[in-house]
């Protein structure tokens, strides 16, 4: 379903941000992709929604390739991350409407796909309502709606609980796994190891743009000879920092 | 392009401005409000305050009172048709006095003045602020009073010998008024017209431009639209109408703003005044142009919104916050002001097709022309055609921001 071989993206001559990083994902999974703050996470996923070129490697998303197949992709993925934003003058419904547009979903399609959303994230009381008005948490909600409007076979989802209060993270962590339920593929980046333990079967642990260990969450453990993913994490991590 | 991807876009930067009501205070009340206020209220202000001026009796100083004759002094003091006289009193320091604000201007007799003409000059000294408008009231009413002691010197010696007082002015010039009704409305505040509309454009844009980029960048929602099928040329194109729109609105709003203002103060302001000489006539700042004029006026202020809209997109998607784009269009509305300042010496320069096609610049000037009844067809022309050059090289430079990963993700 994904596929990143040989990831490298440098800014300028002296920052590399990811350095020769390969991982595949299958159908039905959630994916971990592990790392600090300024490991090269956010960086990877970008490339793989094309808004970054990569510098080197390539990545193919549902068979298609992000730097020539671009829209193709796009069409194939969904993104959401922890610091994205709504328009606060639009209602809930005319933001997933909107973006349902760019999607070539008609309007019974978009209204029932919306339906579908709202009775699954339980946001039918406030849809209709500006997002000015929406709670941290709403919001949040409304953004994975917009994220999974056209149904991708690719969810990103980046640092998608900061921020989030223990309901709203709860809701976030449950939508991820129902989705991965209907076959697709769940890329979810994080540096809460307790939550990436909790959701995922697979994880890539990368740190300073590079690989660092990729495996099942227990043969991750196993190999750290630890108890759980953040004692894990640090002993695998160590000597790279 | 999938256009309708584009009216996707612009449907959503209008209801997303259109629900804000601070754009909508700036878009549709300045216009509106501030085109009258400066429109009207300059004149009558400088009507008011001159006119106040003019019925005052100034304090003047003399030094070398025993000096004046009592026909100038008479001349001095007595009110006229040109308004009341003055007062007179004793100073023993002509600059000083009027530096300290005792008197409004100082007359010093150095000599005493002759009786009657024929022999040499006498000079009386005139001390005022030339710097300040209102010494130009009390320099008329002196200048008057001793040009008239003058001429009656002049009248007495020459009757003397049997000649009329005309002998000495066998011509006279009268000035007659050759501006056309547009140059009449227009007048000496006929430079506020180009500034009125341009910044009606850019704060009537300004919003919009920086809510669809900077604000979009602060918020994180234009990533979201980025990961979406749609393009960046159809999403900087949807963008730049979107601005547009809202520019546009402001420059439509701006003209009916003037055209009421010029009917008002032509039709209603004399009758509210008691007053037969129309405020338009003495200053100005209104547009009386035919069908074919607001036509090229409308074809101008659109082509400029388009240009200015494209820049301002192109400036706002280089800040990463509402506020830093705000400061960052700081100086396009500088260039503007200013622009509209060097108007005021239009008429020195030297009109080419060149001068036309600077942007900005050739937009003010013909708008000023234009309202001054001088402006054409062909002139306009060269001020849409490069308005629409230079708007879509800044979509264009704007397009290229888009794509890149330092301005879109500089934070």
């Amino acid at each position: 379903m994904l596929q990143v071989q040989n990831l490298t993206k440098r800014y300028g001559a002296k920052v590399l941000a990811v350095n020769n990083l390969s991982f595949q994902t299958k159908e039905g999974e959630i994916y971990g992709l592990l790392g600090p703050n300024g490991a090269g996470k956010t960086t990877t996923l970008r490339i793989i929604a094309t808004l970054l070129e990569p510098s080197e490697g390539s990545i193919s998303v549902a068979g298609f390739d992000v730097r020539t197949q671009a829209e193709q992709v796009r069409r194939n993925i969904g993104v959401v991350n922890g610091g994205m934003g709504l328009y606060d003058r639009l209602t809930g419904r005319e933001i997933l409407e909107y973006f349902a547009s760019f999607y070539g979903m008609g309007k019974l399609d978009t209204a029932k796909r919306i339906k579908e959303l709202s009775d699954k994230l339980e946001l039918n009381e406030l849809l209709d309502r500006r997002a000015s008005e929406y709670s941290t948490g709403m919001k949040q909600k409304i953004v994975i709606g917009r994220a999974v409007i056209h149904n991708p076979s690719v969810l990103i989802l980046d640092e998608a609980t900061n921020g989030l209060d223990v309901v709203a993270r709860r809701a976030v962590l449950e939508f991820a796994r129902a989705y991965k339920g209907a076959g697709k593929v769940v890329i979810y980046s994080t540096h809460i190891m307790s939550e990436a333990e909790e959701l995922c079967e697979r994880a890539a642990i990368i740190d300073h743009g590079k690989l660092i260990a990729e495996d099942s969450i227990e043969a991750l453990k196993t190999r750290a000879s630890a108890s759980n993913l953040e004692d894990a994490f640090f002993t695998l991590t160590k000597g790279v920092n | 392009m999938r256009w309708d991807f584009v009216f996707k876009v612009l449907f959503k930067e209008l209801l997303s401005t259109w629900r804000d009501s601070r754009t909508l205070r700036a878009t549709i009340l300045m216009p509106l409000i501030l085109n009258p206020l400066i429109l009207l209220g300059l004149p009558i202000l400088f009507n008011s305050t001159q006119t106040s001026e003019v019925e005052k009796r100034q304090i003047v100083g003399v030094i070398g009172f025993e000096r004046m004759p009592a026909s100038l002094k008479k001349l001095l003091e007595t009110d006229s048709a040109q308004g009341r006289g003055i007062e007179l009193k004793t100073v023993t320091d002509a600059t000083k006095s009027v530096q300290d604000g005792d008197t409004e201007a100082t007359l010093v007799f150095k000599q005493n003045l002759p009786t009657e003409a024929g022999g040499s000059s006498v000079p009386i000294e005139v001390h005022l602020k030339l710097s300040s408008q209102k010494s130009r009231v009390v320099a008329d009413k002196i200048g008057t009073a001793i040009d008239t002691f003058s001429r009656q010197l002049v009248a007495k010696k020459l009757a003397s010998v049997g000649l009329p007082e005309q002998t000495l002015r066998p011509v006279v010039a009268q000035t007659v008024s050759a501006d056309t009704v547009a140059e009449k409305a227009s007048g000496i505040f006929g430079f506020f017209i180009p500034l009125l509309l341009l910044s009606g454009i850019i704060a009537g844009g300004q919003s919009t431009a920086i809510d669809s980029t900077a604000g979009e960048k602060e918020r994180a929602s234009l990533e979201a639209l980025l990961v979406t099928p749609i393009s960046r040329f159809e999403v900087v194109i949807g963008k730049t109408l979107g601005v547009t729109a809202f520019a546009l609105l402001s420059a439509f709003l701006s003209i009916i703003s003037l055209l009421l203002t010029g009917w008002f103060s032509k039709n209603i302001l004399p009758k509210l005044m008691k007053s037969d000489t129309q405020l338009s006539q003495l200053f100005g700042g209104n547009i009386a142009l035919d069908a074919q004029g607001y036509l090229i006026l409308l074809l101008i202020a659109l082509t400029a919104a388009v240009m200015l809209s494209a820049l301002m997109l192109n400036i706002c998607i280089f800040a990463k916050s509402f506020k830093e784009a705000q400061t960052y269009l700081v100086p396009l509305n500088l260039l503007v002001s200013f622009g509209s300042i060097g108007l005021q010496f239009a008429d020195f320069l030297q009109r080419s097709s060149l001068l036309y096609a600077i942007p900005l610049a050739g937009t003010m000037i013909s708008i000023l022309d234009l309202i001054k009844g001088k402006g054409g067809f062909g002139v306009a022309m060269i001020v849409v055609v490069s308005n629409l050059a230079f708007g879509a090289i800044f979509v264009a430079l704007a397009l290229r921001s888009f794509k890149r990963e330092q301005v879109l993700f500089r934070n």
